[in-house]
């Protein structure tokens, strides 16, 4: 496997066209108008944030670049021997087949970066949760106890206000009503609300999750504009 | 306990990290090729978040997900993100939602033009109607009037909080002899050693000290810094004895704070000897090229406890 310095350091990046074949890949044959490749993206973010990898999008680029390029060689292998018997996207490089399933290809690559990345990490001390627990409990109250916390945090709640309201009223509601109980109230209250709703647990959960994956980065990008 | 309700706990189980490393790779391998159970972890985490927000979390799920979840910017972000969803929520619950209303009062207006088409119906709606208001005008007074009863006690209660503060203070005045009492208490057990580099401190030959003990785990430096704009920086740690380089840190993202800019590490206090060290900080171009921003020298003390020489 490459070996680098800096796993997310970008070494090549992808053409236009290059990315469009990436998007149809991931479509399948049907056109989600880039909705299928932006879903898989913030699959890998999560990933990548949940392994505690501090450049997520980083190295989500750089698992669509790894991706992309396999693409690019397949198509060229296979214009030059269009009687190849094997599966163009058969991943025997990464010692699996896998079946016309970008998902799971996306995912082994993924797989790959990260592991690059832990161990990069490992030889340069980057790996903050390596750190004993003590210590990560003294960052962490540490994060809470900063001076300028208190602004942020006005700022914040004023940003959030100012993003919810450019939201219909309905769709203001259902946030502060899913949002409203907690504890063992919480689960009762999710209930009555599909119930009026007239949809099923399941679809208010992914509803209010969108709604909530969108309402982040704007109260993220307009703290950081007032802030400034 | 329900398959729902098993597939949570098994969830919020991975989430904390509990789950054995086959059971890890499994749902690894799951949160970025299914979209359902994508969907169901990270609203299983979510509420994980919020519930830590809140303060719902004790004892070792509180330190579980400190461990956890609150690690890198991006998860400290989200939490942040979920205390000012709750602070908004809590107080929208209390004295209801303009949009709430004005959502309240767009069905009610349709209602009442569907019961005008009948009168019998119309009747009946208007009545229903009426009564829904006194209910919601009765519930929302007796909410405020509980709020405001609830303000009245935290208000007496930090009076008389202040009071017994202001009666120890003097009474700490009126006993002192020696220097202030910070200096009597006990040395800090803390694992965390802290540097902080102000703009005025870069470049002008005055060399701060970093003392680090048998317990320091990790030390925390902050540079804080007047620049233009870069994309990101970098960070490289030099010894002053023989100039080379140890540490190097790159795509960092500084944030704004008034007219400077911060940027905040974490090394393992193993990296340091006692001797003298250089920080440079580089802003990158959007080119990739480094250009030197500010220098900060130290030098590190080692001692063996926090009063020996």
């Amino acid at each position: 496997m490459v070996t680098e310095e800096k796993v997310y350091k970008r070494k090549w990046e992808p053409s236009q066209e290059a990315f469009k074949k990436l998007l149809n890949w991931l479509d399948g044959g049907e056109d989600s108008h880039g909705q299928k490749y932006e879903e898989m993206r913030r699959h890998l973010v999560w990933f990548f944030d949940h392994k505690n990898c501090t450049e997520a999008e980083d190295l989500t680029d750089e698992t669509f670049d790894r991706v992309t390029k396999w693409l690019e060689q397949k198509e060229a292998k296979k214009a030059e021997d269009p009687n190849d018997p094997n599966d163009p996207n058969d991943v025997t490089a990464y010692g699996k087949n896998y079946e016309n399933e970008p998902v799971k290809i996306c995912y082994t690559t993924a797989r790959q970066v990260y592991l690059e990345w832990w161990r990069h990490a490992q030889k340069t001390g980057d790996r903050v949760d390596d750190l004993p627990l003590s210590t990560q409990h003294a960052l962490a109250e540490e994060a809470e106890r900063q001076e300028d916390e208190i602004k942020v945090r006005d700022q914040r709640l004023e940003c959030l206000e100012r993003c919810l309201k450019e939201w219909p009223p309905e769709t203001r509601a259902l946030i502060s009503e899913y949002y409203e109980e907690t504890k063992r109230a919480k689960i009762e209250n999710r209930r009555k609300l599909a119930e009026r709703l007239k949809i099923s647990s399941k679809a208010l959960s992914l509803r209010v999750l969108r709604l909530r994956n969108k309402l982040e980065p704007c109260v993220k990008k307009c703290v950081s504009e007032h802030l400034k | 306990m329900s398959d729902a309700a098993h597939n949570e706990e098994l969830i919020i189980r991975y989430l904390l990290g509990e789950l054995p490393e086959p059971e890890v790779e499994r749902f690894d391998e799951l949160s970025v090729t299914d979209d359902e159970f994508s969907h169901q972890v990270q609203a299983v985490e979510n509420d994980l978040i919020d519930a830590y927000a809140r303060g719902e979390l004790a004892g070792p799920a509180r330190e579980q997900f400190q461990r956890r979840l609150l690690v890198t910017p991006r998860q400290r972000e989200r939490v942040d993100f979920a205390r000012s969803l709750a602070q908004l929520t809590a107080s929208e619950a209390a004295f209801g939602t303009a949009a709430g209303a004005s959502a309240a009062a767009v069905s009610w207006w349709q209602s009442l033009l569907s019961a005008v088409r009948s009168r019998l119906s119309f009747q009946i709606a208007f009545a229903a109607v009426v009564l829904i208001g006194l209910l919601l005008s009765t519930l929302l007074l007796v909410e405020r009037a509980r709020l405001q009863k609830q303000m009245q006690e935290e208000r007496a209660a930090l009076v008389r909080e202040k009071q017994i503060l202001e009666e120890r203070i003097a009474k700490q005045d009126g006993e002192r002899t020696q220097p202030t009492p910070v200096e009597q208490a006990p040395p800090p057990k803390s694992k965390l050693a802290f540097l902080a580099f102000k703009p005025s401190l870069s470049g002008t030959g005055e060399r701060k000290q970093l003392t680090l003990l048998p317990s320091t785990e990790a030390v925390q430096v902050r540079l804080e810094f007047e620049s233009d704009d870069y994309p990101s920086y970098r960070v490289e740690l030099r010894s002053l004895a023989d100039g080379q380089q140890v540490w190097e840190k790159g795509k960092l993202k500084a944030r704004a704070k008034g007219g400077s800019k911060i940027i905040d590490l974490l090394l393992p206090a193993t990296r340091f000897k006692p001797q003298a060290y250089q920080l440079d900080l580089k802003g990158i171009t959007a080119g990739g090229a480094p250009e030197d921003l500010s220098s900060y020298s130290f030098s590190v003390v080692k001692k063996s406890s926090i009063n020996s020489q």
